[in-house]
């Protein structure tokens, strides 16, 4: 078991940084949670990240009240206060998910290019519901080995887009490299919609389901129904330890 | 570097935020929502930056710019944020429905109020420039982009008050499409204006009557402001032995010296003033007096926390003392000056007073005889060849206007006399030109150019020390005449007119356009009823039709409050003018707006009478000027409220004639259906101070933005004749009926109609303030009055035979 360190940087707004403290003790890392003023004010700067930890977590939420866009404030205080480069944090080895609003972050960071966002679709309304996402390819070290699983989403009602004046050559890149890494099952939804997408090295991770939210059966709706299941673990909880996997390697 | 931002989502997305609002409408106002055709949301950002301008366009592009799904408009800054414009056109494009009618809903959180967005853009920009005190303001708000061929401006009120910006945290405004399609309101004089660094603080009077009793004393300079009061301000004394003529012609006039200011105490200077006072009351009856300036030195403006230094209060306690002697002596005050503040914007710290006190039992004298033009040059020689006469000119002019002597000057030089006056927009309401003793310049003048010489337009109350001071300098002058607004030239010679015609004709200038001349009525008609005019008059008017009956807080919110109408038993129409102050800015501009806004309703304003006013403010020499600078006269000056702790205000009535009420424009009933309620008058009414604009915020909302008052009801029955003339009076310009409920005797108040959509909204406001409302009927389509009495008796009266 590894005791690598796990930095969740929070923020004013997010939420989730117990359950993913929960999820990367329980594959034996060492989770340390720090809201991004307090990084600053220790100039937690890119080395010296590169240093201390193998893994970032930046979790979901409301980061700021989403004023000028989800996420978009705290990449701008992880970009100038930080001056972190997370593509070369991930080149040294490091690992990086970011979840929902991190998502975004990740997206206005342009980890994966400046051609891909997210917006609130037509029916931009609070949803709470289930997800099932099918990993596509092999390039994602978070998603090695995992078939088809449901995932809980707390999130309005995104979806993510291209822009239109960079199309084809954008779409052709996800496509290609296999950076779309997280797809929507197409039994369930009308549209080949992508839930998450990962970077040239594979480890640095970006979805919009929470998988931090299911660690165990018993975050179901139906483990009572179905109560020998309760102590098995969830389908979240296998992305985390295949980032413990790739961190022992 | 004031700085405008809005982003919006791109046109090839949907916005869901704005179809959210539209599925809202839709479920309570249907019948709306189908006319709106397409819907946008903005979100818009305000900021103050201390930067480069490089910097900020970094700064603003890396913090506002979503290139994907938004796009962001920045007026010039950003030329090549959206589109192929780069102006809010781009999005307009993608309305279905094109070219389309396009209307602009603004809103944005008050500057007093607490912005969390604002706060986490000022953190965000911040950040990227690295630098704390990068970003001095911000607010935030949103922008609704609507575009439906059959919405009204009362839809778009009503979609802003309900479901756009009905919180009290939030201010509305509405934009035209031509505004919208320009990139006006991107420009830094209109983002300073919402930041709160101009004087746009008309709904917050109260907040500065508090700024005023905390005033800032930091930094103040009490030498400069010493030099300031010798310099500006002259002290006069009254000359025991003198008569009255002599006074006023030679004056004994002396400054405040240093040791006026240094060993003089205020309790002294009080003394001085008030047995000045008494002692006039006694037996003098001298025309003009001024009588005191006071100013203390540094050490007695201030002295720590007692408050019995506090300049407020020892000016308020003045202000009490001298109306104290002024109501038991009975001598009218015609004019006390406070000078509060403003030496290089700091809040006020001192003042001076100067007093004018008329013994004239008579009252004010019958026509304009007072001069208040003046030319000064040489009549004879080539004054301009003389330097040492142009320097002392320029020094006349300069100390003038130091003392605030003159209102204005007009260079004469190579002109002839009349160029000169045509090309003065001072006197483009008409003027008078007396020839005693200047007839052979006056022939020159009008057939050569002039020398170098120039008419200066001086204030009729500081007329006389500025004659004398002209007089020891050696600086040839004689009065030539004064401006009034009568809309006539009148030439007179030996107190006789030699000639009396239309200023336009006057000057033989083209007829102007129809729409003009609607609101170019003459505004002041003489009190004499013999007198007869030649022809129609036709008067300039600087203000728009907008700006007087669409729009009217586009000048001043304060004096946007709505005209009320009062039927005169004399002259059948009158009408009345409820104002508040403006706060600090209540000025002559301010004045003939309101002037000119019941001409622009129909009537020629006979004479102005003030009945109400409260505050502390100096604004009694813009009433002195309307009598000395428009000639039309006080009636009445009566102060009936001790200065208080509360918002300034004034009540206006403005005694006109309307020779035909079916020529009145505005202010009537405007539409059938509206609903007609009563509301109790009397000045210390709720209902009057709502009216007045000084509380509440629905004022607006007055579907037809009409006030009856029906008090003047000699006929009939407990005065419901005068009720039902009053309405016919609102309800014949649109040949719109009424139906009403009249059944009990209707004391002073108003009539106000409140289109349906409005009413909630204004009858909440009503409750909330505790302002008494009796609904009475509503508009009707076929010009007949309805009216139901306390019998449940129906009368069916056509409103051509009340006419």
């Amino acid at each position: 078991m590894s005791m690598y360190r796990a930095l969740i940087l929070t923020s004013p707004g997010s939420r989730g940084e117990k359950s993913f403290s929960h999820a990367l003790k329980q594959v034996g890392f060492d989770a340390e949670v720090l809201s991004i003023d307090e990084a600053i004010r220790l100039r937690l700067e890119q080395d010296l990240l590169s240093l201390k930890y193998k893994l970032v977590v930046l979790p979901g939420g409301n980061t700021y009240g989403s004023v000028v866009g989800s996420g978009r404030v705290l990449a701008l205080k992880i970009q100038h206060s930080l001056g972190w480069n997370l593509n070369r944090f991930a080149e040294r080895g490091g690992l990086v998910m970011g979840v929902g609003s991190g998502f975004e972050t990740l997206l206005h960071l342009k980890v994966f290019g400046e051609d891909y966002a997210l917006r609130l679709n037509d029916e931009a309304k609070p949803q709470e519901r289930w997800v099932r996402v099918i990993p596509t390819g092999t390039r994602c070290v978070w998603l090695r080995g995992l078939g088809t699983m449901d995932l809980p989403l707390f999130e309005q009602n995104t979806e993510f887009v291209i822009d239109s004046s960079a199309y084809v050559e954008a779409k052709g890149k996800l496509d290609r490299l296999g950076m779309g890494c997280l797809r929507g099952d197409p039994s369930t939804e009308k549209t080949d919609r992508i839930w998450g997408l990962c970077d040239m090295t594979g480890r640095i991770f970006g979805l919009l389901p929470h998988p931090e939210y299911f660690l165990s059966w018993t975050n179901t709706e139906d483990w009572y129904v179905n109560p020998t299941r309760a102590a098995a673990p969830g389908s979240g909880l296998a992305i985390f330890e295949n980032a413990a996997r790739f961190a022992e390697s | 570097m004031f700085v405008r931002v809005e982003t919006g989502y791109k046109a090839e997305f949907v916005d869901p935020e704005a179809r959210r609002i539209h599925e809202k409408i839709k479920e309570i106002h249907p019948q709306l929502a189908e006319r709106i055709r397409w819907i946008r949301r903005l979100n818009c950002c305000w900021l103050e930056l201390d930067n480069q301008r490089d910097r900020v366009i970094q700064a603003i592009q890396q913090v506002f710019k979503l290139p994907v799904t938004h796009w962001l408009f920045t007026g010039d800054l950003l030329p090549s944020g959206a589109g192929s414009t780069g102006t809010l056109q781009d999005l307009m494009q993608a309305a279905p429905f094109r070219p389309g009618v396009f209307h602009g809903i603004e809103k944005r959180k008050r500057v007093s109020f607490h912005d969390e967005e604002a706060n986490v853009i000022k953190d965000a920009v911040q950040t990227v420039l690295g630098d704390v005190h990068s970003v001095k303001a911000a607010i935030t708000g949103e922008l609704l982009l609507i575009e439906g061929a059959k919405l009204t401006q009362s839809d778009l009120e009503w979609i802003s008050r309900n479901w756009f910006a009905g919180d009290k945290s939030e201010s509305w405004s509405l934009i035209s499409e031509d505004e919208l399609k320009k990139n006006a309101r991107f420009q830094g004089e209109q983002v300073a204006k919402y930041l709160g660094n101009t004087p746009a603080r008309a709904r917050s009077r109260l907040l500065q009557f508090r700024e005023m009793e905390h005033p800032t004393l930091e930094g103040i300079d009490f030498v400069r402001v010493q030099e300031l009061f010798r310099r500006t301000i002259p002290v006069y004394e009254r000359h025991y032995t003198q008569i009255e003529e002599e006074w006023t012609l030679n004056p004994e006039v002396r400054f405040a010296s240093d040791a006026l200011l240094h060993n003089t105490r205020m309790e002294v200077e009080f003394n001085l003033a008030l047995q000045q006072l008494e002692e006039m009351a006694e037996g003098f009856e001298p025309k003009l007096q001024t009588v005191l300036g006071v100013l203390p030195s540094s050490r007695r403006v201030w002295t720590g926390d007692s408050q019995g230094n506090h300049p407020i209060r020892v000016k308020e306690e003045f202000e009490n003392s001298l109306q104290d002697v002024s109501e038991t002596t009975a001598t009218p005050i015609v004019q006390m000056k406070l000078y509060e503040d403003h030496i290089d914007n700091d809040p006020c710290y001192f003042w001076s007073t100067t007093l004018g006190i008329s013994m004239s039992k008579s009252g004010p004298q019958e026509g304009n005889e007072k001069a208040d033009f003046i030319w000064i040059g040489d009549r004879e020689s080539p004054a301009y060849q003389d330097l040492v006469f142009v320097e002392m000119l320029k020094s006349a002019l300069q100390y003038a206007r130091d003392a605030k002597a003159i209102s204005y000057v007009l260079p004469c030089a190579g002109l002839t006399l009349l160029e000169v006056l045509k090309r003065a927009s001072p006197l483009s309401y008409g003027f008078d030109l007396q020839l005693d003793g200047c007839e052979k310049w006056f022939k020159a003048a009008l057939e050569k150019p002039m020398t170098l010489s120039q008419i200066w337009g001086v204030r009729a109350e500081q007329k006389a020390w500025l004659l004398n001071e002209l007089s020891l300098r050696g600086i040839p002058f004689f009065e030539l005449g004064n401006s009034n607004l009568s809309g006539d030239v009148r030439i007179l010679h030996e107190k006789q007119v030699k000639l009396q015609m239309n200023i336009h004709d006057f000057f033989r200038t083209e007829p102007i356009g129809i729409e003009e001349l609607l609101l170019d009525e003459p505004i002041f008609v003489p009190a004499t009823k013999n007198e007869k005019r030649v022809q129609p008059l036709r008067l300039k008017n600087r203000f728009g039709v907008e700006e007087l009956l669409l729009k009217p807080e586009s000048i001043h919110t304060s004096i946007a409050s709505p005209v009320v109408l009062r039927p005169d038993p004399n002259f059948w129409t009158g009408l009345m003018v409820l104002s508040d102050l403006c706060g600090e800015e209540f000025n002559m501009v301010h004045m003939e707006y309101l002037l000119r806004k019941c001409t622009a309703l129909g009537g020629q304003i006979r004479s102005m009478q003030i009945s109400m006013l409260n505050g502390l403010k100096s604004w009694h020499q813009v009433i002195k000027e309307v009598e000395s600078d428009f000639g039309i006269q006080l009636t009445q000056f009566e102060i009936k409220a001790r200065p208080e702790n509360a918002a300034h205000w004034l009540a206006l009535q403005l005694v006109a004639r309307m020779n035909d009420i079916r020529n009145i424009r505005s202010e009537d009933f405007k539409q059938a259906g509206d609903r007609i309620y009563w509301l109790p008058g009397g000045f210390d009414q709720p209902a009057t101070r709502w009216l007045a604009g000084m509380e509440g915020r629905y004022q607006n909302s007055l579907h037809s933005a009409i006030a009856i008052e029906p008090s003047d009801y000699s006929e009939g029955k407990q005065g419901m004749n005068g009720v039902i003339n009053t309405l016919t009076f609102a309800l014949v310009k649109r040949k719109l009926g009424a139906e009403l409920r009249l059944q009990h005797y209707f004391p002073g108040g108003f009539f106000v109609s409140v289109g349906e959509n409005e009413r909630y909204a204004v009858e909440e406001e009503w409750a909330i303030m505790g302002i008494e409302s009796e609904w009475v009927g509503k508009v009707t389509s076929t010009p007949h009055l309805v009216i139901r009495d306390e019998e449940d008796r129906v009368y069916t009266i056509p409103i051509e035979d009340l006419v």
